[in-house]
């Protein structure tokens, strides 16, 4: 398969030097395929999670790009409640082979840290953010205490 | 007793028509170093098929068996021919120390058997008409049964294997287009009747005496010692590639041979406007991805289209370094090569070049047509004097034909030009490299003669035919009338019709009642049925 000697190689990369903000990194060793991993935003939303994402990739990777899903619950304007997530970089139609994956999450955890009301998935949440910054930012700290993975030791 | 004339001590000559890879000289297959002999002949990187290793024996020999193991790695010989040749050996050879040159200018030789195996092993090719003799006997050979695979040499020609001076091993094709390798190769066989005794004395002793020195003890047990442990070494490899494919990166791979993209060895890298290399089918499939969305192609890197003097090159050199490095670690490394012929089987590999040439040429000749109106009056002309000559089969007489046109054609026919020069140079290259293997073979006259009566015949149906054009003109006259009435069917507004005879008829002739469907034609009078007739505008 000609995907799993470059995932191979970026998994690698990402043990030995990846971002911060990406933790935990679990793969299955018959399918290197999908990845499980934490995300530690650092906006003041969200800092007091962690987030648990799973990344699947195509088996034409990378030709194809990978899809991000979100399995812990987020107040967010752009992942919905099946935790898709809208991210520019990974559609289909702007996906560039030469993407790396850490580029991919630090994109995401910038994505998360700033929401972007102008392409919301949630409608709703994107008015509040963009109306009542204070009350969103209440919400969404009450919503990732409750039900935001524990953040893991620095 | 029976001799291997591959045996270093009985100093047989060897040679190879093609380079071969450092260390893997094809001296090695007649060394007395044990460490070179496993090392086999190897074909260095850049080599195609067919390689031809010639071993000129000490004395004319009759020989018994051939075993050739054409596995090295990965390399692997597919397609195995057997020639031989019966000049003279001059038997002084044997006790001079000195080592000429192996020539084979002027000697005629006979193929003798041929094996095609799609997974080769050690194959062993057997000589059934092979006669003992006093003191000559087959003794402490294995069965033939226990090699892998086997096959029988036969000889149509009087002495071609029992009176032998030179063996050439042919390689024609090898597995996946890698280089051609040979990792043994033994000839077994005795001094042919007409070798004076005094000489096959000599020969049986230094034979003998070598062989003692390297195994002492009895005869029997040493030989079989030296196939099992033959075995027992092909058994150790094995297990030592299968370690290394597992662990792959056993190796290290240096980060320029790896596509940045799919982290594969590439195996034609092309450097990109921005500076990287990638793969070209990694290149072929982004360009692909792109197309989908209606985008024109452009760097995977940085997204910029591609334009004249901004679009991939083939980075040749690198291309050079990995092969060089895949051929060092081919054992372990499952990487595709590119070179060798296509992957098509192909029985008579001269005749695929013919023919290949020719299709690029028919290409070039309608290009060439298109370009230059004015060039193609000039090729009519040419191509009536070609008609005549269509049946040509003489070789010779092509060439010549090719070569007038070349000539006639002067300066404005650069393409036109390439491709007669190729065109003689393949048949050149056929006749001079294999006329002294092949002209033997019956067969091989008559298949060339075909294969470039279809080049020609091809050639000649893309070219603008001048006589036909004739034809026509000889018919125009005929064109304008009914053949009946004689009414003139240039006016557009008459319907006509074409007959079998291709004679033209107007519709009120062909049509002269309800009831009558049979009519005849008014130049051949042959009768038709009015359904025969078919309109032409």
């Amino acid at each position: 398969m000609a995907a799993t000697r470059r995932l191979q190689k970026e998994l690698g990369d990402i043990r030995k030097a990846g971002p911060a903000c990406f933790r935990d990194i679990n793969v299955d060793d018959t399918n290197i395929l999908q990845w499980q991993g934490l995300i530690l935003p650092t906006s003041d939303y969200y800092k007091h999670g962690a987030f648990k994402i799973q990344i699947d990739f195509p088996a034409e990777y990378p030709f194809k790009p990978p899809k991000i899903t979100f399995k812990t619950k987020i107040y967010h304007p752009n992942i919905d409640e099946k935790g898709q997530v809208c991210l520019p970089i990974i559609s289909a139609e702007n996906w560039k082979p030469a993407t790396k994956t850490d580029q991919v999450i630090q994109a995401l955890v910038a994505l998360v840290n700033e929401p972007e009301p102008e392409h919301p998935l949630r409608a709703d949440l994107a008015e509040e953010f963009s109306k009542d910054k204070k009350k969103f930012q209440k919400n969404a700290v009450e919503f990732t205490k409750k039900f935001g993975e524990k953040r893991p030791p620095e | 007793m029976i001799i291997d004339f591959c045996h270093h001590s009985v100093r047989s000559k060897i040679r190879a028509d093609k380079v071969p890879f450092d260390g893997h000289e094809v001296h090695n297959l007649i060394s007395n170093n044990f460490q070179r002999k496993r090392k086999g002949y190897l074909s260095d990187h850049f080599v195609k098929p067919p390689v031809n290793i010639t071993i000129q024996l000490p004395c004319n020999v009759s020989i018994y068996r051939i075993v050739i193991d054409p596995v090295i790695g990965q390399q692997k010989s597919s397609d195995i021919k057997i020639f031989t040749a019966k000049e003279r050996v001059n038997e002084s050879c044997i006790t001079d120390k000195s080592q000429d040159n192996l020539s084979t200018d002027g000697i005629r030789f006979n193929c003798v058997g041929h094996i095609y195996q799609s997974d080769p092993v050690t194959v062993c090719f057997d000589n059934p008409l092979f006669k003992e003799r006093h003191r000559w006997t087959v003794e402490n050979l294995p069965c033939k049964d226990t090699y892998p695979a086997s096959s029988v040499m036969n000889s149509r020609h009087f002495g071609g294997l029992s009176d032998v001076s030179h063996v050439t091993v042919c390689i024609s094709r090898t597995v996946g287009a890698k280089s051609v390798a040979i990792k043994m190769l033994e000839i077994w066989g005795i001094p042919s009747t007409k070798v004076p005794h005094k000489v096959q004395q000599t020969l049986k002793d230094i034979y003998s005496a070598s062989l003692k020195k390297e195994f002492p003890g009895p005869m029997a047990k040493s030989q079989t010692v030296i196939l099992e442990d033959k075995k027992s070494s092909f058994n150790m490899q094995d297990a030592f590639n299968e370690g290394n494919l597992i662990e792959r990166n056993g190796i290290v791979i240096p980060d320029e041979f790896t596509d940045p993209i799919t982290c594969e060895i590439m195996s034609i890298p092309v450097l990109l406007p921005s500076g990287k290399t990638v793969d070209q089918s990694t290149l072929e499939r982004h360009v692909n991805s792109e197309a989908s969305w209606g985008r024109p192609p452009s760097d995977p890197f940085t997204g910029v289209i591609f334009k004249t003097g901004m679009s991939p090159v083939t980075n040749v050199s690198l291309k050079a370094r990995i092969d060089q490095f895949l051929h060092k670690h081919s054992d372990s490394l499952q990487v595709p090569q590119t070179l060798g012929h296509s992957d098509k089987v192909q029985d008579n590999v001269q005749g695929g070049i013919v023919s290949r040439v020719v299709e690029h040429s028919c290409k070039n000749s309608q290009n060439n047509n298109k370009k230059s109106n004015q060039s193609s009056v000039d090729l009519n002309v040419k191509s009536s004097n070609f008609d005549g000559n269509c049946e040509l089969t003489d070789f010779n007489k092509t060439v010549n034909c090719f070569e007038r046109k070349r000539k006639r054609s002067g300066e404005q026919f650069e393409v036109k030009k390439t491709k007669n020069d190729s065109e003689y140079l393949t048949s050149k290259t056929i006749t001079s490299t294999s006329v002294s293997l092949l002209t033997s073979i019956s067969d091989h006259k008559s298949d060339l003669d075909r294969s470039l009566d279809s080049a020609l015949l091809s050639t000649l149906s893309s070219l603008p035919s001048f006589t036909l054009s004739k034809q026509k003109k000889t018919q125009n006259t005929e064109d304008k009338q009914c053949s009946k009435c004689s009414t003139d069917l240039s006016i557009v507004s008459v319907i006509k019709y074409r007959l079998k005879c291709k004679h033209l008829i107007c519709r009120e002739c062909l049509l002269p009642s309800n009831t009558d469907t049979t009519f005849s034609c008014g130049i051949c009078s042959t009768m038709y049925d009015t359904s025969d007739a078919v309109r032409v505008f």
